[in-house]
């Protein structure tokens, strides 16, 4: 058993190695598994109509890449938001959206709804939407933070409370513990 | 002041309508949630009597609370606050239920929401639907329930506050999981999203005849301490991660003692996929005493 000594999450033990998959940027360009190797990753899922949950973690994101930036730390994760709601978050939603946070976010979503969900299955990700009576519908999802390797593994799992210092903190021992 | 609704803690959302309920949830936002609730902790086991005495009154004040089933009726002769409040029953008080496939409530309160998982995702409230994997914070069991069964139970802060197995088990796992500490009463749950996935929380899982089970208990505004018989108190943590509990071999018959909570909480209980149906008449409001069958297991 991997020792339980991050902030806001747990190890996987072993590293899993994720599925291939085909998204979508936000500027329109395929987004495969090579867009995720050289470096490290937090991939956080979620959808811009998010009214909580999502613009406050990604706020804490933002919040942790300034601190890494002003302290020019050796570990600077990319920030990969990938969208669980692909019939109204399209590339050009996407941009208006996730830029606001950090401009060097990237945000990804994907040609169908069906397509995002099994992505997100495969990672242990649980999305739900939910018809409401107006005729809309709610996404529920899981709001972990997944840690990827800049081998393209998926490392560690961040479950919260999500604070700027403490992600920071998990990054860091995440990558001196090799990965 | 008369006695609380149960359904509503210390809240007093209910009474005044829509708008202060969302007032009551805008506010948890901003409190220091943890400090707060250290305050009151400190405050529940302070051992002068005058002042033990004065919160016990008005605690007796505010709440319903039947004192004829404690074991000490007195409530003035428990030595703290948290010692009245954690009281035990009178033995006889409660009956567990005998049948080998029944699953016995492991609290007094009421439930929040129960049924079946539907995947990987459970009913926090009307609308509101969480994920399991955040629920358990990630750990590689997560997965096991999916499609399992879930019940949610409200623990009102009258209620008796010690919490009992469901069912025979032998521990496998103890998780401390850092997080907030929202109150977990309804007009919280309707409103806040993911709660019980971001409370501070101890997981514990058990193997049974019935295949595994999860009891997790959930902190909230408030709830100073949790403690399991095999672990003591495990929070406050000293320090907020996610860590496992070392536990010595631990197994516990149906009906024992498992653990006990300071103030109002919510405990959940799963089940794995096809090992249980729950009675008809469990839903959402449904009073619910310790020991009575919840369901059956298989």
């Amino acid at each position: 058993m991997a020792p339980a000594d991050l902030l806001t999450g747990s190890y996987l033990a072993p590293a899993r190695a994720l599925p291939d998959f085909s998204l979508i940027d936000q500027a329109g360009r395929a987004f495969g598994p090579e867009r995720l190797k050289g470096r490290w990753s937090l991939v956080f899922f979620g959808y811009t109509n998010c009214p909580d949950f999502c613009p406050a973690t990604l706020a804490t994101l933002a919040a942790m890449e300034k601190r890494l930036r002003s302290e020019h730390a050796a570990v600077h994760p990319q920030v990969i938001f990938v969208s669980v709601d692909a019939k109204r978050d399209t590339p050009a939603q996407l941009a208006k959206y996730v830029p606001y946070f950090d401009p060097e976010f990237i945000g990804v979503t994907a040609a169908d709804q069906h397509t995002v969900e099994a992505f997100a299955a495969r990672l242990g990700v649980a999305v739900a939407l939910t018809p409401t009576p107006d005729g809309g519908y709610t996404v529920d999802h899981s709001a972990a933070i997944l840690v990827v390797d800049p081998g393209g593994k998926l490392v560690a799992v961040l479950t919260g409370p999500f604070s700027a210092s403490a992600l920071q903190a998990d990054i860091q021992h995440i990558a001196a513990s090799g990965g | 002041m008369s006695a609380a609704d149960p359904r509503e803690g210390l809240c007093p959302a209910r009474r005044g309508g829509e708008l202060r309920a969302r007032l009551f949830v805008g506010m948890q936002y901003l409190l220091p949630q943890h400090g707060l609730s250290r305050l009151v902790l400190r405050a529940t086991r302070v051992r002068a009597r005058w002042f033990k005495n004065l919160l016990i009154r008005g605690f007796l004040k505010l709440f319903a609370v039947d004192m004829s089933e404690a074991a000490e009726t007195d409530p003035l002769r428990y030595a703290t606050f948290n010692e009245f409040f954690t009281r035990a029953l009178r033995p006889g008080t409660r009956a567990i239920a005998a049948g080998a496939r029944d699953i016995a409530c492991p609290v007094d309160g009421s439930v929040s929401e129960c049924g079946q998982l539907d995947g990987e995702m459970l009913l926090q409230a009307k609308g509101r639907r969480y994920a399991l994997s955040d629920l358990l914070a990630g750990q590689p069991w997560a997965p096991r329930f999916a499609g399992g069964a879930f019940a949610t139970i409200y623990l009102a802060p009258f209620n008796y506050h010690r919490i009992h197995m469901p069912l025979a088990g032998r521990l496998l796992d103890t998780v401390y999981v850092p997080g907030r500490l929202f109150s977990v009463n309804d007009a919280t749950a309707q409103r806040v999203p993911r709660l019980f996935a971001r409370n501070e929380r101890v997981l514990t899982l058990f193997e049974g005849d019935f295949g595994q089970f999860a009891l997790i208990l959930v902190g909230a505004l408030n709830v100073g301490s949790m403690a399991t018989v095999w672990a003591g108190d495990i929070t406050p943590a000293a320090r907020r991660a996610v860590t496992r509990v070392a536990a010595p071999e631990t197994v516990l018959a149906k009906g024992a003692e498992l653990g006990r909570f300071n103030m109002g909480s919510t405990v959940i209980l799963l089940l794995e996929s096809g090992h249980a149906a729950w009675r008809p008449t469990l839903r959402a409001g449904a009073a619910v005493r310790l020991g009575e069958a919840l369901g059956s297991a298989r």
